[in-house]
């Protein structure tokens, strides 16, 4: 009986001296994570957008050159030749994964494409996101819809090529742009 | 021998056997999940070795100097409970204060805490020896993982992505044995490298019974 009580007593007490150092960090951390985070987001816009920055200037280049505008809880980033970015989120083929897209002033080509958050297997998938490749999607169509086909065939204005190697990737992601453009689009009423 | 005289004899049969005779990964295949996972570029495998090295120096000194108060029964929960506390700890500060070694690192920082070597070491070694030989078997450990993991990820960097630590090493025309990049390809890799690391270190399989 004694030990059992030792037993549960010593559990008890260990996992509350953890459980007050997880809280004593995350509450010395959580501010500056924060901060951080929507300072990356931010830089994020201003990537999707093309809109050049240095580290130090994020805040003020976002600033002046950007509007944001709250739909029905959707962020919506106006830059001043009236291309809009907005925020995304999908599923890749190996976890989640989140950024922000820009669209030209007409809403019909993409502006850029800036990743946040992926998981992508390195080497592989993850190379679809890295931001040379994703270059590549500048001023393509998203009217009718963005089309990522087999490497070295992309011809007409709609069309991306695809990684070899990279094919899940390249479907989730074209996948999660489509709808996310459609979607913004209905919110914003075009 | 040099290494008897610094660290005694306890300590240095501990370091032979953690670097080499008991080899975490290829004597007691353990680890082997994030071996093969993270050690497709030279980057991800430096960055996967520090944050098991942290983490398991980490265990060795709380789980050793604990180990005759911690009940038998929950030794297993205990060392759970250090691991992922001190995990989450390092992904935090990471996170604040370092955010792009933290991005760089992605999700492997989180998946230490899955890492068999260190759930291993602590239940084989921590809880029955000294701090000081604790921390002795850590460092030795995290040695050895760190050059299974750096060999296994300089032969599969250059080889899949013609690369090492992101610079071009291969000649131009070099074909991308894209296969070592995926998973598959680390099996081969670690295949060879067990064959030979056994082999040298003379340990003979144990016979069938």
């Amino acid at each position: 009986m004694i030990d059992k009580v030792k037993m549960i007593g010593f559990v008890l007490v260990f996992g509350i001296f953890w459980a007050s150092a997880l809280v004593a960090v995350d509450t010395m951390t959580g501010p500056r994570i924060e901060k951080y985070l929507l300072e990356k987001k931010r830089k994020k816009v201003l990537e999707a957008l093309v809109i050049p920055y240095e580290a130090d200037t994020i805040e003020q280049i976002f600033t002046t050159n950007v509007t944001s505008e709250e739909i029905d809880g959707k962020t919506i980033y106006t830059a001043a030749d009236g291309s809009i970015a907005f925020e995304f989120a999908g599923p890749g083929s190996q976890g989640p994964m989140s950024g922000v897209i820009a669209l030209s002033p007409e809403k019909d080509a993409l502006k850029g494409i800036a990743i946040i958050t992926q998981s992508e297997t390195p080497g592989l998938g993850s190379r679809v996101l890295a931001a040379d490749n994703l270059a590549n999607f500048r001023d393509k169509k998203v009217v009718p819809e963005l089309a990522i086909v087999a490497a070295g065939s992309a011809s007409a204005d709609n069309e991306v090529d695809a990684i070899t190697g990279a094919t899940l990737t390249c479907n989730a992601l074209e996948n999660i742009v489509n709808k996310s453009v459609k979607a913004t689009k209905t919110l914003i009423g075009q | 021998m040099k290494l008897k005289q610094i660290f005694g004899k306890k300590g240095a049969k501990t370091i032979k056997n953690g670097v080499w005779l008991e080899h975490p990964i290829s004597s007691a295949t353990l680890g082997i999940c994030s071996a093969l996972a993270i050690s497709n570029k030279v980057e991800n495998a430096i960055a996967m070795s520090a944050g098991v090295i942290f983490v398991l120096v980490l265990t060795a000194v709380i789980i050793s100097l604990l180990r005759k108060v911690i009940p038998s029964r929950v030794r297993i929960i205990i060392y759970m409970i250090t691991i992922a506390s001190g995990v989450t700890i390092v992904d935090l500060v990471l996170k604040a204060y370092w955010p792009t070694v933290s991005e760089a690192m992605g999700p492997y920082v989180p998946l230490i805490i899955t890492n068999c070597i260190i759930m291993g070491r602590a239940e084989a070694f921590f809880v029955q020896n000294p701090t000081k030989l604790s921390l002795i078997d850590a460092l030795a450990n995290g040695f050895a993982y760190t050059y299974t993991l750096m060999t296994i990820a300089i032969f599969r960097e250059i080889f899949a992505f013609g690369t090492l630590l992101g610079v071009k090493v291969t000649p131009s025309g070099w074909v991308d044995w894209v296969v070592l990049a995926a998973p598959a390809g680390a099996f081969f890799v670690l295949g060879v490298f067990l064959w030979i690391t056994r082999t040298a270190a003379g340990v003979e399989p144990p016979a069938k019974g």
